[in-house]
């Protein structure tokens, strides 16, 4: 009896996840939208684009070429590049980009810290972080700033786009387009939870320096800002382009970005307290749930695998689990060959040679 | 068939993949292992 509750409360739970959550925000959504208020059509506010390095050089040149490639008005776009690193060819890189680039050193201390020093030396009260990796859309900007026009809103992810070319890519492609289905629909009906590292932006006054040891920067921000009463919505046409890794690469950043989602719930507690979080629903659903649902699974299997002697039922539920997880472990197998056949490069996007110049600070390691 | 079949692998791998990474976040965090993205 206890072990047939656990099958069916485990399989509830994954259900509710991955298909109850969905066709409630989707109700939801419809039922009680909360469009953002439309941008007048006023001159392009100023931004601070703030991004941090770790011994990346040769992917800052191409981030800082394609920054100041945007069509945005490069008096009002200041970029302030924060280098976590001690190398000397990204120093170097610095030394000769900097003409419009203020470079920060910080010396090995974490994103986090390093994010913290950034915002310190930005200028303007919209902050726009990136990676290094991803190359942003030329109207990037536009669309990610736009939605500040609304009072309300107080922070705004943009878009990552997958290459989607590869065989590697194609099981996490529709993992992602999943992902901004859910994120799209939970804009609609307030905010989404937590932003695209890879593109997002934020009112300076919803700013509160990160802990040291922040893994997720890109979930904790923005949700410290739909904690203070504000939006974070997402935007569609704000768009950032990223290759995707070896499937190795891919667990590496998943596992991170997991271990971060456990991270919050201590470094913001409030976020499980449906009267302190005004999207507690939201977040259960798709933050805490996503954290339970490996358990949930494996109760499934061995649940199913204790009771299949009992009815045929549970008997048919177990071999379909092994089927599925035989499948996933040649599906494994496939992604190994195809990784060995790619090599382990992935393509990044190439963009045009950097200016350079100006150092506001030096090295201080 | 086979191109289905494998399509449906690599969606299943990544399915597994992907959600048994957060059993892995849980073991990193506990091990309080430094991240840098």
């Amino acid at each position: 009896m206890i072990t047939a509750a656990i099958f069916w409360g485990a399989v509830a739970l994954v259900f509710y996840v991955y298909v109850g959550y969905p066709v409630l925000l989707a109700i939801w959504s419809r039922l009680a939208p909360r469009p953002v208020q439309p941008a007048a059509p006023t001159v392009d506010p100023p931004v601070s684009v703030v991004l941090a390095v770790r011994d990346e050089a040769e992917a800052l040149e191409r981030k800082i070429a394609n920054l100041r490639g945007l069509d945005y008005p490069q008096d009002r776009l200041q970029i302030v590049v924060v280098s976590d690193g001690l190398h000397d060819a990204t120093t170097e890189v610095l030394r000769r980009l900097s003409s419009r680039v203020d470079a920060v050193w910080v010396g090995r201390g974490g994103k986090a810290r390093a994010l913290n020093a950034g915002v310190e030396e930005a200028r303007h009260d919209i902050l726009v972080f990136c990676d290094v990796r991803q190359r942003f859309d030329r109207q990037a900007l536009h669309g990610l700033v736009a939605p500040f026009a609304d009072p309300t809103v107080g922070g705004v992810s943009g878009e990552l786009m997958l290459d989607q070319t590869s065989d590697i890519g194609e099981g996490l492609g529709g993992y992602w387009k999943y992902e901004k289905w859910l994120r799209r629909h939970e804009s609609a009906i307030g905010s989404t939870m937590g932003a695209t590292g890879a593109i997002y932006a934020l009112r300076r006054t919803l700013w509160q320096p990160l802990p040291a040891d922040t893994i997720l920067d890109d979930v904790l921000a923005p949700m410290r800002a739909v904690l203070a009463a504000t939006r974070v919505v997402f935007a569609s046409n704000a768009l950032a382009f990223d290759p995707v890794a070896p499937a190795a690469v891919e667990l590496k950043r998943k596992i991170r970005t997991l271990a971060g989602n456990y991270q919050i719930l201590g470094l913001e507690p409030r976020l499980l307290l449906p009267g302190k979080n005004p999207v507690w629903i939201q977040y259960m659903s798709h933050k805490v749930g996503r954290l339970l649902v490996p358990y949930a699974l494996a109760a499934i299997l061995f649940s199913s695998a204790a009771l299949a002697t009992t009815s045929l039922f549970y008997a048919a539920a177990f071999a379909a689990q092994l089927a599925f997880y035989a499948l996933a472990a040649y599906g494994a197998h496939l992604t190994a060959r195809d990784a060995r056949q790619a090599g382990a490069g992935a393509t990044a996007d190439r963009v045009s040679a950097p200016t350079a110049d100006r150092i506001i600070k030096e090295p201080t390691t | 068939m086979k191109h289905t079949i494998d399509r449906l692998a690599r969606v299943a791998f990544t399915f597994v993949l992907l959600n048994y990474a957060a059993v892995a976040g849980l073991v990193t965090i506990g091990l309080r292992r430094p991240v840098w993205r």
